[in-house]
């Protein structure tokens, strides 16, 4: 007698490649199911657009507006705003796949500005200010400055953004 | 005789049938509970109304001594497809929004004149955007616009007025 078609008789080959086959598709099906379900990469596109909603709303402020941002301490990204858009990246170059970007309507008539001034005790704080109110060292700044901002308030304990608008 | 090889793919053929229809079906309920497309286009449109309204640059009066706003109280000279274009500037190789803007009497007189319209990318609203959003209010599917509209009242030279807006953007 054959022992070796015992275990290994045509049967058993076609379950052994059946079970390959399932392990295969269950395992690219949980790769999907992980990116879909990065909270990470929606937590970065919700930043987005909360932070593109909020500069859109505070451009019809008239006056001074300070916008106190809670941040959960436990994540790390780097927001970029640029004219026309916000960039949220949990890596610091904002690389292209790791980069979340929302829009944001500028107003031509409105200068928009920038910049990392100062140092708060946590929290990403968004500051509108009338020109001038602004301190004279920052007024004299260039336009479209853009920064890029650490928003975990553990590592950066003092850290305030600030947003001026010039009319 | 029927060889081993033709065996094998009438035997796997059923089963890889059955496997690809369960986790097309788990894949599909999983997807269905978990939400990853945040739409904020109808807060989008809402501020972008808002800031032309409240903002200095918008259709409300302002008094540039003061700096004092007054909502509510139009300026025409400001109800101008120009000024409203440098006032919600969106990315110009990306049109994402259009949009109409109406002044009316409240009388509501048919035949009353209007008072005066401005757009935000008049070609993308008049004629492209408009139609998919009068197609999908009918229950037309395909690719829709979404339409947004907020009626307010306005006062110019102690005449109360209705200021329409209308705002479309594309799915």
């Amino acid at each position: 007698m054959n022992k070796k078609g015992i275990f290994f008789n045509r049967e058993t080959m076609f379950i052994a490649m059946g079970v390959l086959v399932g392990a295969l598709a269950i395992l690219g099906m949980l790769s999907a199911a992980a990116e879909v379900l990065d909270t990470n990469a929606l937590f970065k596109k919700h930043l987005a657009r909360d932070l593109a909603l909020i500069i859109g709303a505070v451009y019809a402020a008239p006056g001074e507006v300070t916008y106190n941002y809670p941040m959960d301490p436990g994540r790390t990204y780097y927001v970029r705003v640029n004219r026309d858009e916000v960039l949220v990246s949990s890596e610091q170059d904002f690389r292209e796949g790791k980069t979340f970007s929302y829009r944001i309507a500028d107003d031509e008539n409105v200068g928009f500005e920038f910049f990392q001034y100062g140092r708060v005790q946590s929290d990403m704080e968004l500051l509108i200010h009338e020109p001038s109110k602004f301190p004279e060292d920052l007024a004299t700044k260039p336009i479209n400055v853009t920064i890029e901002k650490l928003l975990q308030p553990s590592s950066l304990p003092n850290s305030v953004v600030k947003v001026g608008f010039k009319r | 005789m029927v060889s081993l090889s033709y065996k094998t793919i009438m035997w796997i053929i059923p089963d890889m049938l059955f496997l690809i229809a369960v986790l097309v079906t788990i894949v599909g309920v999983i997807m269905g509970f978990i939400i990853t497309n945040l739409d904020v286009r109808e807060g989008e449109a809402n501020i972008a109304i808002h800031r032309l309204h409240f903002s200095p640059n918008g259709f409300s009066e302002y008094d540039t001594i003061t700096k004092r706003l007054y909502p509510g109280m139009m300026d025409f000279s400001k109800l101008d497809t120009l000024r409203i274009e440098s006032a919600l500037g969106y990315d110009k190789n990306r049109i994402v929004m259009a949009s109409k803007f109406w002044v009316r009497s409240t009388s509501g007189i048919p035949g009353t004149r209007g008072y005066g319209e401005a757009y935000l990318n008049k070609d993308k609203y008049e004629n492209e955007w408009v139609v998919f959003a009068q197609l999908g209010e009918r229950g037309v599917q395909g690719k829709t616009t979404s339409s947004y509209r907020e009626v307010r009242q306005i006062v110019f030279k102690d005449r109360s007025l209705w200021l329409s807006s209308s705002m479309l953007m594309p799915k």
